[in-house]
């Protein structure tokens, strides 16, 4: 087992609670959870000399911008374009500077707003390829092309509605007891196959909310984290990859599955040493081949994991724990940061709502970046608890 | 025929539009015939749109087609078929359509 990042230690973990929609900028949302880790941890804000900002809305303004706006003079700055696989890949380059010195304290936001109107041209500009050769069929945004990864995913590996809604209800279970989850309503499996048709297969239940809101956490040394007096996460192992497979007829698998194997080397543990899991669930299909991809159960296989498995906090596989996005709803970019945020909760035991007991090893994975037929970006990341 | 970019360097057939060649990294692509010839590898039925033009036409039928050519191209569907279907497509300005289905195979 090697120890890659070795002092390097991940704390103050917050969210700036969702609304449905928002009049306010990016900019606010991002601001906000600045303010939050700031004051989680007794930092000001001039003394975190390192900013690394995920976020789809805020253009024309950038990371660099947003130094200005925050008074803040950093000596390290990052912009993280890999939506859902952000929380990850922004841990990774942030405690790698760290780790080398160049910043001491580093800020990882992501947050996005979501107005009335503005959501519509967030579909419909989402990237060149799926502007010229989805758009045209009806429809902006990830739906058709998640309903037909999901539809050759059904048909490939015999996964049925019902295994999907397992995981949306448990989720849906999870969130009830997550304050800042936009869904309050416990969800029955009648209600979840009854649901309205989006894109077949996928209906309501299956497709997340969009939403504002905006997530964080800080990147230090262990003997900083100390001194503030916060609890804290190690990082055991990460892996990261973009554009895996391109020649798959339908992504049918994730870049995770290149690199799961160095990722449990690396981390030292074995999938079943992992207490809780936080998966980017944009569609429950996308959580099921992270299941596979990094090696809980074999190709295929997910939808007898899903059945052999309770995925509630106190089931014995928790997952998703504060209601995945699928509950809690998307809020753009801090979609791909809930994960992170929620697992470093669970590693401190500072979960907001029910606690997973005694969680000792954590794993988050993301997936992000969906360009015409398949989502581009993945990553991982084994997290364990500082106590 | 379907007019898609084709390397002139390895010829590679690439869909939806690209600057430079992802096999070679050649910039020499040219718009050319190419055979609507496909395989149908996923579809979906549609059942919204956030745009006013579509809401009389809903549900749409959708299927991603993966041309013998190489690329997989988004096309509006006639009929339900089933994933590994033999189909062939048209170009329609600039969408696509799936036409004669042909199971034989
Ligand atoms: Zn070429």
């Amino acid at each position: 087992m090697s120890d890659p990042y070795g002092d390097i230690v991940v704390t103050a973990p917050i969210s700036v609670p969702y609304v449905r929609f928002s009049h306010e900028r990016s900019n606010y949302w991002l601001g906000r959870a600045l303010g939050k880790v700031c004051k989680a941890s007794g930092l000001k804000h001039n003394e975190i000399d390192g900013l690394s900002i995920s976020s789809f809305t805020l253009g024309p303004d950038s990371a660099v911008s947003l130094t200005q706006h925050f008074g803040m003079t950093p000596r390290w700055v990052s912009q993280e374009v890999t939506g859902g696989a952000s929380g990850v890949t922004a841990l990774r380059k942030a405690a790698r500077a760290v780790q080398m010195g160049d910043a001491d304290i580093v800020a990882c936001l992501a947050g996005d707003t979501n107005s009335q109107d503005g959501f519509e041209s967030l579909l419909d500009n989402f990237s060149s390829d799926m502007s010229a050769a989805v758009l045209p069929y009806g429809a902006g945004g990830p739906n058709v092309s998640f309903a037909l990864i999901t539809k050759a995913y059904m048909e490939a590996y015999g996964a049925k509605r019902e295994d999907f809604g397992k995981l949306a209800l448990s989720q849906r279970k999870n969130a009830l007891s997550y304050p800042h989850a936009l869904m309050k309503k416990p969800l029955g499996i009648d209600q979840y196959m009854a649901a309205r048709e989006i894109s077949s297969p996928l209906h309501l239940f299956d497709c997340v909310m969009p939403c504002a809101g905006a997530e964080g956490y800080l990147v230090m040394h262990e003997i900083k984290a100390k001194a503030l007096g916060l609890p804290y996460v190690k990082i055991k192992a990460t892996i990261e990859r973009h554009n895996a497979y391109a020649h798959d007829d339908v992504q049918l698998r994730t870049g995770l599955a290149m690199d799961a194997k160095g990722l449990w080397a690396q981390a030292g543990i074995a999938p079943e040493n992992i207490d809780v899991m936080q998966t980017y669930d944009d569609y429950p299909v996308i959580s099921f081949m992270q299941f596979e991809d990094l090696g809980f159960c074999a190709k295929g296989e997910a939808k007898e994991f899903v059945r052999q498995h309770d995925f509630t906090i106190t089931g014995n596989f928790p997952h998703n724990t504060s209601g995945g996005q699928l509950s809690c709803g998307q809020a753009g970019a801090a979609g791909g940061f809930l994960g992170m945020v929620e697992a470093i909760r669970q590693l401190t035991g500072t979960a907001l709502g029910k606690q997973v007991k005694g969680a000792k090893y954590g794993l988050v994975s993301g997936f992000g970046i969906i360009n015409y037929d398949k989502g581009l970006s993945c990553a991982a990341a084994i997290l364990e608890s500082g106590q | 025929m379907i007019k898609l970019q084709i390397c002139q360097t390895c010829k590679t057939v690439h869909y939806p539009k690209r600057e430079i060649c992802s096999a070679c990294l050649s910039h020499d692509l040219c718009w050319q015939d190419v055979s609507g010839k496909s395989t149908l590898v996923s579809s979906t039925e549609l059942h919204i749109s956030t745009k006013l033009q579509w809401h009389d036409k809903l549900p749409l039928l959708l299927g991603l087609v993966k041309l013998d050519a190489g690329p997989k191209i988004l096309a509006f569907a006639q009929t339900k078929l089933p994933i590994g279907s033999n189909v062939m497509l048209i170009q329609n300005g600039q969408t696509f359509n799936i036409i004669n289905e042909d199971n034989n195979e």
